[in-house]
């Protein structure tokens, strides 16, 4: 019986890890690295687009993309280490809606056309995406959205509005799903359009969260906003389907389990602090056991992804539903320890809104721990929800 | 239900071989386990019981991990033999005390339908701990005498030879008693995973001087062999999670109430998801855990794995059974359905080679020193 590990430790993937740590700790900005070190998903967009063309200049930014489209062509093994050493590095995680999302949707259902137009921009980094699926009624149930596309000439004309938008306010264009037909099944009818948030009648209204980041998520209204029929991905009325395969892919990331093990780390170096009896924290048993827990916790999904991965190959579908369940899970689970950890401490509240100062001295390595402990909650609930998540494995493994 | 066990062909069509032969009459269906006999004997027939020795004695040629092929399908239907406490726990000892001839031997007997060994280290009052040992052995003249209690010791009186731990010499000494040596006394019970258990009495047992079975200090082989048992228990833990799921599903399926069968309550469904997210996980520590058994692993590596995959799999393996019992209703407790027995084991798993507190506090420790 193999170790899983051998997975990582082919003749690749060795000097490969050695290549991209040597480069990371070369390359890595030290703000960026601070930001990623605090949990930050709303790192700055000039941040964002600073780390992606060092990573571009690198031959290892679109790590998922085919070579043929200016992808790295790393084999699994390969990309699977280069997400841990970013994750461990704190660098940020890849422009998710443009390089992870609509890079491969292009690459996969994009015309030869859209594919010259699109995707090196992206590769470039000199475009940032932000993705319309949901809706104020369709969030769960996204294939009931209502915001609409009607057909004029060369054309589409959109009408509505899409909810929960992430990077909205600062992201220069939109892939989105938009209703083209509203007679049949709600899943048909829906088309997959790419638009210029410059558009004439676009709005943005960026929506404040209870949690202390700043703007992450934004509503967006169109207001007759024209859009060229050539900007169509796939089929009118094919944009389930484009959208389902999109959203496979989101979950498979989505566990973040090399995120989660960059959080147990640092959390684990926060308890090697010691307290005015000069005891470390982390010889208290509580803390001790606490940590060990959730460091099993998280092994036994990391453990699962690298078997799936490993042995799962093309068959690997729905069951990819349950790392997305569990590794979230667990995620909060980590940075709710981080804030029970900081003490007292944790009821102050430094709030991006405000630009608040921690009043006192406090571990600079953990002010962010409240904010991060909220702000995590979203990642239960967006990218298909934990029971949406459910549903997958009932229907599609468990059959019933 | 466990998605591709990550395992290749060779593994595979062993781990298949056991599941098909247990199926062929040897499962317990009905309302009483089979006698272990039968099931000892039918393995051992297809050579299945040596897959974890080495090549030369009809092993499969990955060692001790490579049992986690045989425990899985075990676990899966809930049949008692003494393959892991028997074969796997002494054969892991072996590896680590090497140049015992009686003990290979003994060994090799047990894998061919013979009686299996019994480890003897658990003593009354010292709970899940390894150290320090109560029983004592004591050097008269070119001889040993053995004195102490073990109890809970699986297998004692139907064993070729008990493998006592004691403290020799201000070291860990593990000793080759026969059971029926005088000064031996073994009180039996039947455990209540359907196997049998005794606490073993040693009074003044006279050894011959090879019953030492370690030079020096065997602390080392003995944790080996005990992270063994708990690792392994983990693949026999993985199989009767996935029965448990299995017989869950079909039952709710056919099961009607309130006009619909019970599969398309929601709240149910997703009892049923999470069931089966912890029977992925539970394989995926599972196979780590073995793997972690070869013999270049380091020993605070090896320990590290073990303590963090059984702390895992022990209690959601308990979980997934009383999740499976709860969704069944009345019908699980009933000694007619298999579902209780497996719950049984499930949670004797739990609380065996170490319960979840041990091995959280031991990887607490090892995980400690990392930093």
């Amino acid at each position: 019986m193999k170790d899983l590990d051998a997975f990582l430790l082919d003749d690749r993937v060795v000097p490969f890890r050695t290549r991209v740590r040597r480069f990371l700790e070369r390359s890595l900005p030290a703000d960026i690295r601070a930001a990623g070190e605090a949990e930050r998903m709303d790192i700055d967009k000039d941040d964002q687009r600073r780390w992606h063309k060092i990573l571009h200049a690198e031959r290892l930014a679109c790590s998922g993309w085919t070579e043929s489209h200016g992808g790295p062509g790393l084999s699994d093994g390969e990309r699977y280490v280069l997400e841990r050493e970013m994750a461990l590095a704190g660098a940020p995680r890849p422009m998710i809606y443009g390089v992870t999302m609509l890079g491969p949707a292009l690459i996969a259902h994009g015309s030869p056309d859209q594919q010259a137009r699109f995707l090196p921009p992206i590769l470039e980094g000199d475009v940032f995406w932000c993705q319309g699926f949901s809706e104020a009624n369709a969030g769960s149930d996204l294939a009931s959205l209502q915001c609409s596309a009607h057909r004029d000439g060369d054309e589409y004309v959109i009408n509505g509005h899409k909810m929960w938008t992430s990077e909205a306010h600062i992201a220069d264009w939109m892939f989105g799903l938009f209703r083209t037909d509203a007679s049949g099944r709600k899943q048909q009818g829906i088309t997959f359009l790419l638009l210029d948030m410059n558009s004439a009648g676009v709005s943005v209204r960026p929506i404040k969260t209870f949690d202390g980041t700043g703007i992450e998520i934004n509503q967006v209204f169109f207001d007759g906003v024209r859009v060229p029929a050539s900007q169509r991905i796939g089929p009118e009325g094919g944009g389930w389907a484009i959208a389902k395969d999109l959203l496979a892919a989101e979950r498979f990331g989505n566990a973040e389990v090399s995120r989660s093990m960059a959080s147990l780390a640092r959390l684990r170096q926060f308890c090697e602090r010691r307290r005015p009896d000069g005891r470390r924290l982390i010889v208290d048993p509580n803390v001790g056991r606490r940590l060990a827990a959730l460091h099993v916790a998280l092994r036994a999904v990391e453990r699962t992804e690298l078997r799936f991965l490993a042995h799962g190959g093309e068959a690997l579908g729905a069951e990819a539903a349950l790392l997305k369940l569990r590794g979230t899970e667990v995620q909060n689970e980590i940075l709710a320890a981080a804030a029970d950890l900081l003490g007292p401490l944790v009821a102050y509240h430094t709030d991006d809104h405000s630009g608040q100062a921690m009043p006192i001295a406090a571990p600079p390595e953990l002010h962010h721990a409240l904010r991060s402990h909220f702000n995590y909650r979203k990642t239960m609930i967006y990218g298909g929800s934990n029971e949406i998540q459910r549903n997958i494995l009932v229907k599609a493994v468990l059959q019933l | 239900m466990i998605r591709n066990l990550a395992l290749d062909e060779t593994e595979l069509a062993v781990r298949d071989a056991v599941l098909r032969r247990l199926r062929d009459g040897l499962c317990p269906g009905g309302s009483a386990p089979v006698q272990h006999h039968a099931a000892w004997a039918a393995l051992s027939e297809l050579g299945l019981l040596a897959v974890p020795l080495n090549e030369a004695d009809g092993g499969l040629g990955g060692g001790l991990p490579d049992a986690a092929l045989v425990l899985e399908p075990l676990g899966r239907c809930g049949v008692a033999v003494p393959f892991l406490e028997g074969i796997c726990g002494p054969a892991a000892l072996a590896g680590r005390l090497p140049g015992n001839r009686q003990l290979a031997e003994l060994i090799k007997g047990a894998a061919a339908g013979g009686a299996p060994l019994a480890l003897a280290w658990l003593e009354p009052d010292h709970g899940w701990m390894r150290r320090p040992i109560s029983t004592t052995a004591v050097r008269v003249g070119s001889e040993w005498r053995v004195s102490g209690l073990k109890s809970t010791v699986r297998w004692a009186a139907q064993s070729a030879g008990l493998l006592v731990s004691a403290e020799c010499l201000g070291a860990v000494g593990v000793f080759l008693v026969p059971p029926d040596a005088d000064g031996v006394t073994l009180i039996s019970c039947p455990t209540a995973d359907g196997q049998e258990a005794a606490d073993v009495i040693m009074t003044n047992v006279l050894l011959p001087p090879g019953a030492r079975l370690s030079a020096g200090d065997a602390a080392e082989a003995l944790d080996y062999a005990l992270d063994a048992l708990a690792a392994l228990s983990l693949a026999e833990a993985a199989g009767a999670m996935d029965a448990c799921l299995e017989l869950t599903i079909s039952y709710l399926k056919t099961r009607e109430q309130f006009g619909a069968p019970l599969s398309r309550q929601q709240a149910l469904q997703h009892r049923l998801a999470d069931m089966y997210a912890s029977c992925e996980t539970a394989w995926s520590m599972a196979i780590d855990a073995a793997a972690a058994l070869a013999a270049e692993v380091p020993p605070a590596e090896r320990a590290t794995r073990v303590s963090a995959a059984k702390a895992h799999v022990g209690p959601t393996g308990r979980r997934v059974a009383q999740e499976a019992l709860q969704l069944h209703g009345a019908i699980g407790m009933t000694m007619e359905y298999p579902l209780g027995r497996l719950l049984a084991r499930l949670t004797l798993i739990d609380l065996g080679y170490g319960d979840s507190s041990w091995h959280l506090s031991r990887l607490s420790s090892l995980l400690e020193n990392l930093v």
